[in-house]
Formats: structure tokens, C-alpha cells, sequence
């Protein structure tokens, strides 16, 4: 998590909010956190349809890293 | 040697024929949620948001920009932060592409995060999005994608 710390990467939170905008009005219509996230986490779909999955475990460290922080490409 | 239980071909098309079966039914069932999704009831929103925009302030129905649809990602990039969430980063990295299609469709879609703009706007070069952040002038709880604990218990 290099570039957050941890008390500021829990005093945020990740979502998804949808509005509707009608005779001048707006509307909120949707909103999702957590995993209903999924969606828009394109790469889980697809790990999803190989042998080892999202690999993702509750003691080991995420694999997930910005794309330009990989070692390899 | 793999550990993994081997078969013939005809014993995993059986199978794949089986789980094709429920792959179909998990298909079905998530047209039923989306319908579900779209009769929700819409909630006028009171309170009067700004956000700082690479166009200038903007009010959340000027987010819309000339859409009747809006999709605002709140991306974790707090006013401290350095650089954002690597998990949001690879949400962006899903959804930035996908502007034109939703264009397409009468929707606009953002990201919005707490942290200055100006720290938005390098984070967004260096990871090529081309995705406008606006940044959210108020504080995070307020903010118009605020953590709803009834939706999260359905997340």
C-alpha cells in the first residue's frame, strides 16, 4: 500500500454511486461498496476462469499492485 | 506431477456441461438483480455539492455534463495520500476505458476523490486514465458517495 499509510487508507472508503438527472432534479438511484465493486474489477472475472483463481488469502500479502509497479510486465 | 484431479475429455465435458447449466442460471439471476436495481426508488438529493473539476467548479447536476445519467466512483485518495489505492487504481484501470461506451448510453462517468486536484491530476497522468477527477469539497462522510451501511449489507 506504499503511498498511503494506514490511518489514512482506512479513513477512506471506496464506492459506487449512481444519479439520474430529471427537470433539474437530481436523484440518487444506486450505490454499492465493498464487493459489489466487482464489476469494475475486471481482472477477478477473468481470474475467475483459470485454475488458480483470485488468489487472494487472508494471510499472505495482495498480489495486486498499481500496473506500473510490477516488477514485470 | 499436478495434484489436481485428472479426467478424460468425455468426463469433463460432462462436467463442463453440468456447470454450463448453472453458469446460465447465475446469468439469469443477475438479469433479475439488474431489473431490481433499476426499480429502486430514486432519491432527490438535497444537499448542495461543489466540486472542484479540470473544467472549472462544478455542481454535482453539472457533473452530468449534458447526460441524464451519472456514475461517480469515490476513489480513495485522501487529501494526505501520496498516491491512490492500488486497489482503486486497478478499478480505474477497468473503467477509464470504458467512458466512450457509457457516453454512448446518456452516462458520464467520474471519479471523485478528497485529495486537491492538483494531486489528482499528476496521479491521473502517471497512470494514463483519461477519466476527469473531480475533487470533493466536502468532506468525505458528506460527500454524495457516501458509505451506506443498508447498501453494504447488500454488497
Amino acid at each position: 500500500m506504499c503511498g498511503t499509510d494506514a490511518a489514512g487508507y482506512v479513513a477512506e472508503g471506496p464506492g459506487l454511486s449512481v444519479y439520474a438527472l430529471s427537470d433539474g432534479t437530481v436523484y440518487r438511484t444506486y450505490v454499492s461498496t465493498a464487493r459489489g465493486l466487482e464489476p469494475a474489477m475486471a481482472y477477478y472475472a477473468l481470474l475467475d476462469r483459470t485454475p488458480s483463481g483470485r488468489d487472494e488469502s487472508a494471510t499472505e500479502p495482495l498480489w495486486l499492485r498499481r500496473h506500473d509497479e510490477y516488477e514485470t510486465s | 506431477m499436478t495434484e489436481h484431479r485428472i479426467g478424460t475429455q468425455e468426463e469433463w465435458q460432462a462436467a463442463r456441461a453440468e456447470l454450463l447449466a448453472q453458469e446460465k442460471e447465475h446469468t439469469r439471476r443477475g438479469d433479475e438483480l439488474a431489473a431490481k436495481r433499476r426499480e429502486l426508488p430514486w432519491v432527490p438529493v438535497e444537499k448542495e455539492y461543489t466540486f472542484e473539476t479540470e473544467r472549472g467548479a462544478k455542481t454535482l447536476a453539472g457533473l452530468f455534463d449534458g447526460r441524464s445519467q451519472l456514475m461517480v466512483y469515490h476513489f480513495m485518495f485522501g487529501p494526505d495520500y501520496e498516491a491512490g489505492c492500488p486497489v482503486c487504481t486497478s478499478i480505474a484501470d477497468t473503467l477509464a476505458p470504458q467512458v466512450p461506451h457509457l457516453k454512448a448510453k446518456d452516462t458520464t462517468l467520474l471519479l471523485a476523490s478528497r485529495a486537491p486536484l492538483a494531486k489528482l491530476t499528476v496521479y491521473k497522468k502517471r497512470m494514463g486514465w483519461g477519466i476527469r477527477p473531480p475533487s470533493n469539497r466536502t468532506r468525505a462522510c458528506a460527500g454524495p458517495t457516501r458509505r451506506d451501511t443498508s447498501q453494504r449489507a447488500l454488497a
